[in-house]
C-alpha cells in the first residue's frame, strides 16, 4: 500500500516537473513538420453515423465526466501563442493581409467548370443520393472531377451558396477546404453514362438514369432558364475517410496530437458559430492521402485534413420547426437544457423561443441573440467542447482580420440576389463583431508583437476593430527580470498612435561576457490594455543596448498575477 | 465471479477492436514536437489536484468507458457497417414511405404490474386519411391487453374512429367506495374488460369540438392471488369484511352512448390563453343483469388558461364536477362510478383509489416546454369523491393531489409520461400525505 502511495506521489511530482516557465532563446516553431512522407496510405476510416450521434450526445459526456479531464491548454501551441502551420491548418489571414480577390478565389485553382462548353461536355460518371442535397459527379477529361449538388427544394439557392461561401471563409481563416463554386448551366451540357446506380443512406441501391437525373434537375434552383448547383472540385489524393474530433489515427505516424487538443480543431468552433455550421461533425470532414508520386496512390505520401460539406450554414432548416429554432442554440437533444428547463420550471426564456424567421432564404440565421460562447452544434463535438479562452481568443485574433470588405467579397461567391446578399453580408459582419466583442475582451488582444532595440511594439486588436474605445490612457506595463523574476523598473510607453502599443524597457547592466541565454538576461513584460482582465505576457532576453531585446515567448493569462 | 466476468468482458471488448484492427503492424509515430520550447506550459496546482477526484472516480470511469461506451461503440459501428440499422428501420417502419411501423413500448406505474408490448401504426393505410393502430401489452399470461383502432379522417374538421379494447389484469386496485377510504384499505382483484365503440369527432370554431360515441362495454371481476401481502376483494367479501362492490359479483355487459362537447376559445393561434368549457354525458344499459337498469354519467369542467407572454408556459385553473346516477333499480357498477386518480383527475392518487357517485375537483396546473416534444407539468388539485349528487360535500373532506412530471406533446396516439405524484388523506383526517404514485412509460392516447 505504502509503495503504491509512493508511486502515486512520484507520478504527481513528475507531472509537476515536466516543464519550465522560462522559454529558451530560440525562434518559435512556425511549421509543424507533420507532412513527412510515410510508406503506406492509411486504410479508409468508416465513420458510423448513428453511433457518432449517440456517443457524443449520451455516452461520451458521461465517460468524460468520470475521467475528470477538463480542457487544459491546447497541445500544439508554439512559444508565440500561435499554432504552427501543418497538414491541418495553413496560416493565411492570421499572419498576412489578404485581398478580396484572394478570398474569393479561395482554395480553387485555375481549373474551373466552363458552363459555356458544348452540349454533352460534362459526362456524369457517378450519382449521389444521400444527404439533403442530391446530385451527381461529372468527370471532364483534362479538368478533373466535380460533384454537383442541388439545393433542398424548400430552401432555393441557400445551400449551394452557403457551401461556396463557407469554403472560402474556412480557407481564408487557414483551414483546408474544397473548391466549391456555384454554377449556372444548361442541362444539355450533361451526358449521362449508362448503367449507373446509386445507394442511399438506408443502403438501398437504385438506378441512376435519365428519370432520376431529370428529377434532380427539377429539384434544383433555376435562374433565367439555367440550373443552379454547387460544383465541388474533387479533393486531391486518395480519400481515407473523415478525421475524428478526438484521438489520433494509429496508421498515420505524423498524427501525434490528440485532435481534441489541437488548437485549430478546437477553435474551429468559433468559425462554425459564426456561420452557424451546426453540422460540424466528423462526417463533414475528410482526410486525404497525398502521394509524393501521383502514379503511386498508396504511397509514400502524407495525410492532409479537410473540412467539407458546409451546405447547412446560414440557416438550414429541418422539417421540424422546433429543431430549426434550436440549431446553433442547443443540441438536438440537449440533456443539460432539458434538465435546466425542467428544474427551473421554464423560468428562463431561451433564444430559440425568441427566434424569428428572417423572411428570406436564411431561415432563423441572424445576429439577434447570437452568443458565440453559448453556440452549440447538432450534438456535442469533443474538440469544440475543449476550446479554452485562449483557443477562442486565438481564433478571434484571426477573425479580426476578416474585415467587412472581405466578408462582402466572400458572400459574393454565393451568387445570391441583391436582397439576400446584403442580408447575409450584414448578418455575418454583425456576428463577427459579436465574436470579437466576446473573445477580444477576456485575454489580451494585443498581437503582431515584435521586439526591437529598446523594447517591444504590438497592435491592440480590440482597439483596431472598435470593440473598445481607441484611446491610449488605460494601458499599463510591469516587468520582472532574472532567473527568479524579480520586479524590475517600470517600463515606459512610447508615444505611438493607437491601436499601436510600444513599450520601452530599460536595459539591465549586465556583464558583456554573459552568454545570450543566461538566466540573468531573462525579462518578462506584462502589458494590460485596461479592458481585458489578463495581460499580454512577453518573455524576452535582454541582449544589451546593442543587441536589443529578443522576443522568445508570448502568453495571454486570464488574470494579472505575477509570473512564476 | 460476477466481477471476474465483467472484467473479462470489458477487457475483451476493449482489446477486440484494436486486436482486430491491429492485425497489421502500425507505423512508428514521430516524436511529439516541443512546440513552445519548454515542453508545454507548467502544470498548475489546480491541474495537479485533479488527480484526487480522478483516482476516486476511476472505477466509474472504467465502467462507463470500457464496459459501456467502447463495447457499445464497437457493436453499433459493426452493425452500421453491416447496414443493420437500415434493416432494423425497414423491419420496424415499413410500407410505402415507411408510413407503417412497429415500436416497442413499456409502461411502469409503481403499485401495479409493469407491462411491455408493441405499438403498431399505419398511416394512410390503403388510402389517404385512413389510419390503423394496434397496441398489445403484457406482463405474463395473466396480464394481457390489446387495442385495435381504425380512424377515418374525412377532413381537418371531422373524423370517425372505431376502437376495440380487451384487457385482463390481475392487479387492479380497490380501496372501497366513498370519500374516507384509506391507503391501508388496498385490495386487489382481477378484471376482464372489453370495450368496442365507434366515435365521431367534429371540430369547429378553432379548438372546440363535439365527440359522440356508441358502443358496448363488458366487465367481469374475480379473485387474484398476485400479491401475497394484499388481500383479494373476493376474499374480503367472503370473510364479511367488505360488502361486495356493486357489479363485482355479476359483472355487466352494457351498450352505451356518450357525447362530449368542448368549447375552447384558444383556437389554433400561437397563444394558449383562453377559456374552456367541457360537458359530457354517457348512458349505459346493463343488458346482462337487468335491461331496465343502467347508469347515467355526466359532468362538466370549466377552466381558464393564461399563456405567460405567449411562450407556451401555461397556468390554468379548472373546476370539475362529475356525477354518476343509477337508471332503474340496480346500483351503478363500481367501475362505472365516478373515479379519481390514475390518468384522470387528481393524478397523485393511483388508478382506482377513489370511487363514489360524484366528485368535485379544482386543479391548478402549470405546464411549460422543456424540449421540442416534451413539456413539464406541475399541478396541485383538491377535491374528493362524494355521495349521491355531492352528498356529504364539505371542503374539509377534500384531499390534496400534487404531481410533477414530464409528458410528450404533439401526438394524439401515444403519450410518454414520467410523473411523480402525492395524494393526501382528507383534510379533516389531518391531510397527511399517504399516497405516492410514480409512472414512467408510454400510454395510449389514440
Amino acid at each position: 500500500m505504502a509503495s503504491k502511495r509512493a508511486a502515486l506521489l512520484g507520478l504527481l511530482v513528475l507531472a509537476g516537473c515536466a516543464s519550465s516557465s522560462h522559454f529558451p532563446l530560440r525562434p518559435p516553431l512556425q511549421r509543424d513538420d507533420d507532412d513527412k512522407p510515410f510508406a503506406k496510405a492509411p486504410k479508409e476510416y468508416y465513420s458510423p453515423f448513428a453511433w457518432d450521434g449517440a456517443n457524443y450526445m449520451v455516452f461520451h459526456p458521461v465517460a468524460r465526466f468520470f475521467a475528470v479531464d477538463p480542457a487544459g491548454a491546447a497541445a500544439n501551441v508554439n512559444a508565440f501563442d500561435e499554432v504552427p502551420s501543418s497538414s491541418w491548418f495553413e496560416h493565411r489571414l492570421g499572419t498576412r493581409s489578404m485581398t478580396a480577390a484572394e478570398v474569393t478565389r479561395g482554395p480553387c485553382s485555375e481549373k474551373v467548370l466552363d458552363p459555356n462548353g458544348p452540349d454533352g461536355s460534362w459526362p456524369i460518371d457517378k450519382g449521389k443520393d444521400n444527404g439533403a442535397n442530391p446530385g451527381f459527379r461529372v468527370n471532364i477529361e483534362g479538368l478533373g472531377k466535380f460533384m454537383l449538388k442541388t439545393d433542398p427544394e424548400t430552401e432555393p439557392e441557400r445551400a449551394t451558396g452557403a457551401t461556396a461561401i463557407a469554403a472560402r471563409i474556412y480557407h481564408a481563416v487557414g483551414y483546408y477546404s474544397a473548391c466549391d463554386s456555384v454554377v449556372y448551366f444548361r442541362p444539355s451540357l450533361l451526358k449521362l453514362k449508362p448503367g449507373l446506380t446509386v445507394t442511399n443512406n438506408q443502403g438501398v441501391t437504385s438506378r441512376f438514369d435519365r428519370a432520376r437525373l431529370d428529377e434532380i434537375l427539377k429539384q434544383a434552383s433555376h435562374r433565367d432558364g439555367l440550373v443552379r448547383m454547387v460544383a465541388s472540385e474533387w479533393l486531391p489524393g486518395k480519400p481515407i475517410g473523415p478525421y475524428r474530433y478526438e484521438g489520433t489515427r494509429d496508421d498515420d505516424p505524423n498524427d501525434v496530437i490528440p485532435h481534441e487538443d489541437r488548437r485549430e480543431v478546437r477553435a474551429a468552433r468559433l468559425v462554425a458559430a459564426w456561420l452557424n455550421h451546426f453540422d460540424s461533425r466528423e462526417q463533414n470532414t475528410m482526410d486525404v492521402f497525398l502521394p509524393l508520386d501521383k502514379a503511386q496512390k498508396d504511397g509514400p505520401g502524407f495525410v492532409r485534413h479537410y473540412i467539407i460539406d458546409m451546405g447547412d450554414c446560414f440557416g438550414s432548416q429541418w422539417t421540424v420547426d422546433g429543431i430549426s429554432r434550436r440549431l446553433g442554440n442547443s443540441y438536438i437533444f440537449d440533456g443539460g437544457h432539458v434538465a435546466e428547463d425542467f428544474i427551473t420550471l421554464g423560468a428562463k426564456q431561451r433564444p430559440w423561443e425568441r427566434a424569428q424567421l428572417t423572411g428570406g432564404i436564411f431561415g432563423y440565421f441572424s445576429a439577434r441573440d447570437f452568443d458565440p460562447s453559448a453556440w452549440r452544434g447538432e450534438y456535442p463535438n469533443p474538440a469544440f467542447m475543449r476550446m479554452t479562452e485562449q483557443d477562442g481568443a486565438w481564433m478571434a485574433r484571426i477573425l479580426a482580420n476578416f474585415d467587412d470588405q472581405l466578408i462582402a467579397a466572400a458572400v459574393k461567391v454565393g451568387k445570391y440576389n441583391t436582397v439576400s446578399e446584403r442580408y447575409l453580408t450584414e448578418t455575418l459582419q454583425a456576428r463577427r463583431r459579436a465574436i470579437l466583442r466576446r473573445y477580444l475582451n477576456r485575454v489580451s488582444p494585443i498581437t503582431r508583437v515584435s521586439a526591437n532595440t529598446d523594447g517591444v511594439c504590438g497592435v491592440d486588436l480590440a482597439r483596431a476593430t472598435g470593440i473598445v474605445p481607441n484611446e491610449e490612457m488605460s494601458l499599463r506595463a510591469y516587468s520582472w527580470r532574472g532567473a527568479k523574476l524579480q520586479p524590475a523598473p517600470k517600463p515606459k510607453f512610447r508615444r505611438v498612435p493607437a491601436p499601436q502599443v510600444c513599450v520601452d524597457i530599460p536595459h539591465a547592466e549586465l556583464p558583456v561576457a554573459l552568454p545570450p541565454s543566461a538566466p540573468e538576461r531573462y525579462t518578462v513584460l506584462d502589458i494590460t490594455n485596461g479592458y481585458a482582465p489578463g495581460p499580454l505576457r512577453l518573455h524576452l532576453y535582454d541582449l544589451g543596448p546593442a543587441g536589443g531585446y529578443r522576443l522568445v515567448g508570448i502568453e495571454r493569462p486570464e488574470a494579472l498575477t505575477p509570473p512564476d | 465471479m460476477n466481477r471476474a466476468w465483467i472484467f473479462g468482458l470489458a477487457l475483451a471488448a476493449t482489446t477486440l477492436p484494436t486486436s482486430l484492427a491491429g492485425a497489421e503492424e502500425q507505423p512508428e509515430k514521430r516524436p511529439v514536437p516541443n512546440y513552445d520550447g519548454r515542453g508545454g506550459p507548467p502544470q498548475t496546482p489546480g491541474q495537479k489536484a485533479l488527480w484526487v477526484p480522478r483516482i476516486l472516480l476511476s472505477p466509474l470511469y472504467f465502467v462507463s468507458e470500457f464496459v459501456v461506451r467502447r463495447p457499445l461503440g464497437f457493436a453499433i459501428t459493426a452493425a452500421e457497417k453491416a447496414e443493420l440499422p437500415s434493416v432494423l428501420y425497414d423491419f420496424f417502419a415499413f410500407g410505402p414511405d415507411h408510413k407503417a411501423g412497429i415500436v416497442p413500448i413499456a409502461f411502469v406505474d409503481f403499485g401495479f404490474l409493469p407491462s411491455v408490448g408493441l405499438y403498431g401504426f399505419w398511416d394512410d393505410a390503403g388510402f389517404k386519411g385512413h389510419a390503423l393502430r394496434l397496441r398489445g401489452s403484457t406482463w405474463g399470461p395473466k396480464w394481457l391487453s390489446g387495442t385495435a383502432t381504425e380512424r377515418f379522417t374525412f377532413s381537418d374538421r371531422f373524423d370517425l374512429t372505431l376502437t376495440s379494447t380487451a384487457t385482463r389484469r390481475p392487479d387492479y386496485a380497490f380501496y372501497g367506495i366513498g370519500s374516507d377510504t384509506r391507503e391501508s384499505d388496498l385490495m386487489r382483484y382481477t378484471g376482464k374488460l372489453v370495450d368496442a365503440h365507434v366515435e365521431s369527432r367534429a371540430s369547429f370554431a378553432g379548438s372546440s369540438w363535439l365527440e359522440t360515441a356508441v358502443g358496448y362495454r363488458g366487465a367481469s371481476f374475480g379473485h387474484t392471488d398476485f400479491y401475497d401481502d394484499q388481500p383479494s376483494v373476493d376474499d374480503q367479501i367472503a370473510t364479511g369484511e367488505l360488502a361486495a362492490p356493486p357489479g363485482f359479483v355479476d359483472g355487466y355487459r352494457a351498450p352505451f352512448a356518450r357525447a362530449r362537447l368542448v368549447l375552447d376559445s384558444r383556437g389554433k393561434s400561437h397563444s394558449s390563453t383562453g377559456a374552456r368549457i367541457e360537458l359530457s354525458g354517457e348512458e349505459g344499459v346493463d343488458l346482462k343483469n337487468s335491461p331496465t337498469s343502467g347508469w347515467l354519467r355526466y359532468g362538466g369542467t370549466v377552466g381558464g388558461f393564461v399563456d405567460l407572454a405567449d411562450s407556451g408556459r401555461v397556468i390554468s385553473l379548472s373546476v370539475s364536477a362529475l356525477l354518476a346516477d343509477p337508471l332503474g333499480d340496480r346500483p351503478v357498477p363500481f367501475t362505472e362510478l365516478v373515479t379519481l386518480g390514475g390518468p384522470a383527475l387528481m393524478p397523485g392518487f393511483r388508478a382506482g383509489r377513489l370511487y363514489d357517485r360524484s366528485a368535485v375537483v379544482a386543479t391548478l396546473r402549470y405546464a411549460w416546454p422543456i424540449w421540442i416534444w416534451l413539456n413539464g407539468s406541475l399541478q396541485v388539485a383538491t377535491g374528493n369523491v362524494f355521495g349521491e349528487r355531492f352528498d356529504g360535500f364539505r371542503v374539509e373532506r377534500g384531499r390534496l393531489s400534487t404531481a410533477l412530471g414530464i409528458e410528450s406533446s404533439g401526438s394524439r396516439d401515444s403519450v410518454f409520461q414520467a410523473l411523480i405524484g402525492f395524494g393526501s388523506e382528507t383534510f379533516e383526517s389531518g391531510g397527511k400525505i399517504d399516497s405516492l404514485r410514480v409512472v414512467v412509460g408510454a400510454r395510449s392516447g389514440f
